[in-house]
């Protein structure tokens, strides 16, 4: 694995790591203040019909068949 | 060649080019009769594959980086078809082995694995007409290969997967298949690009800390909006279970291994499994929450993508585009300050 790919594993021990964790928590404060089921609508969107908002794999769905 | 659409029929005219040469035998092989009736891959794998190129929201990293590095964006196509293809081999392979897709052949689909990773090849191949130099095509080729092999290392820990593995696993596995892959995205196309190596360094480590937010992101979906039978079969090797049990007091962990094995056919475990990540209490005081350990570990990998993006010391339009496509991925992440971080893209451009 190459330094990149193998810097990006990592979890954030370091201390620029920890110092980072803590500016991502006052960051993202208000998301803190919301309910388990606010905070979830807000991580996944509001719309899950909405493609634009689902990922990378939607409308990517493997074949049924390969024949 | 800036145009979206443009650019992905550039990319489905690159991989249609590349198909035909697999239906074109060579001298000896025709010789041995093999023009008569030529095999060809089944029609179904390039009729997928053309139709997912204009699904992928993702197709333009690798143009985006090469035009953030001061590279022609033309000569992006053929690597965007590359990353595509290969992306391709890999979803396929990804859903066979998960089981996601119950009436696709096997042995089919490893077949087509093989054959999109060549054709991958192929498409790199043909940066001979836009005149990129061949020790950089080999560079290009090289960092492919490189990357199909981290992820293989990648596929292999996650096929060995235990029961209950640690949470370091986990991310050992999401860096080497998502990760690598998003990394190559954006370092192929700024190699295109007229910076010095440093500079490509920081495309690839953006595009790394992109895959794996994608990562996070996707787990989450998986979790509370399974897309399918596959997203169900493999929940136990998700970011927000593999946290919660690692973290869990031992009741709620035998609760949770109990529960996750039973998900694929059970509505009511798959709730129940839910509502238990979702307490903010699950963990008990001195752990953080499910909900908070992977939005924390989502907003570090969407920091440090948009630190790499800063890092470089050109500033082109192109960067803005990155940005979009990352507060794409998470949207709650960039609410705070996503039209600053497009602002911050440019600043000094």
């Amino acid at each position: 694995m190459n330094e990149v790919v193998s810097d990006v594993s990592s979890q954030g021990r370091e201390p620029c790591d920890i110092e980072l964790e803590r500016e991502v928590e006052r960051r993202l404060q208000p998301l803190w203040t919301l309910s388990p089921n606010a905070l979830l609508e807000r991580l996944l969107g509001s719309d899950p019909e909405d493609p634009d908002e689902s990922g990378a794999w939607v409308g990517y769905a493997s074949p049924t068949k390969l024949t | 060649m800036t145009d979206q659409s443009l650019f992905v029929e550039g990319v489905r005219a690159t991989i249609q080019a590349v198909w035909r040469e697999q239906r074109r035998p060579s001298t000896p092989v025709r010789d041995l009769g093999g023009e008569a009736s030529p095999a060809t891959l089944p029609d179904s794998l390039r009729v997928w594959v053309l139709d997912a190129a204009g699904h992928s929201v993702y197709l333009s990293l690798p143009l985006l980086a090469c035009e953030a590095a001061g590279g022609d964006g033309g000569a992006a196509v053929p690597v965007a078809a590359a990353w595509h293809l290969f992306h391709a081999g890999a979803h396929l392979l990804d859903d066979v082995v998960d089981g996601a897709v119950p009436g696709l052949d096997r042995a089919q689909t490893l077949n087509a694995t093989v054959a999109l990773t060549f054709l991958a090849q192929l498409s790199l191949a043909t940066l001979r007409q836009s005149r990129v130099p061949a020790e950089r095509i080999l560079d290009l080729i090289t960092a492919f290969n490189a990357t199909a092999l981290a992820m293989s290392a990648g596929q292999a820990s996650d096929l060995a997967w235990e029961d209950g593995a640690a949470l370091d696993a986990y991310w050992s596995i999401a860096a080497a298949k998502s990760g690598a892959f998003f990394a190559l995205a954006c370092r192929a196309g700024a190699m295109l690009g007229v910076e010095p190596e440093a500079e490509t360094v920081c495309y690839e480590r953006f595009g790394a800390h992109f895959g794996m937010l994608l990562q996070v992101s996707d787990d989450l979906r998986a979790v509370w909006r399974p897309r399918g039978r596959g997203d169900l079969l493999t929940l136990g090797r998700t970011l927000p279970i593999v946290y919660a049990r690692a973290m869990a007091p031992p009741e709620t962990e035998a609760r949770l291994r109990d529960l996750v094995p039973r998900v694929p056919d059970d509505a009511v475990a798959l709730a129940e499994v839910q509502e238990l990540l979702k307490d903010p209490k699950l963990l008990g005081e001195h752990a953080l929450s499910v909900l908070h350990y992977v939005t924390v570990r989502a907003g570090i990998h969407y920091q440090k993508a948009r630190a790499a993006l800063r890092a470089t010391s050109r500033r082109d339009v192109a960067q803005i585009g990155l940005l979009l496509l990352l507060d794409r991925v998470m949207p709650a992440l960039a609410i705070h300050d996503g039209a600053g971080a497009a602002r911050e893209a440019t600043d000094g451009a």
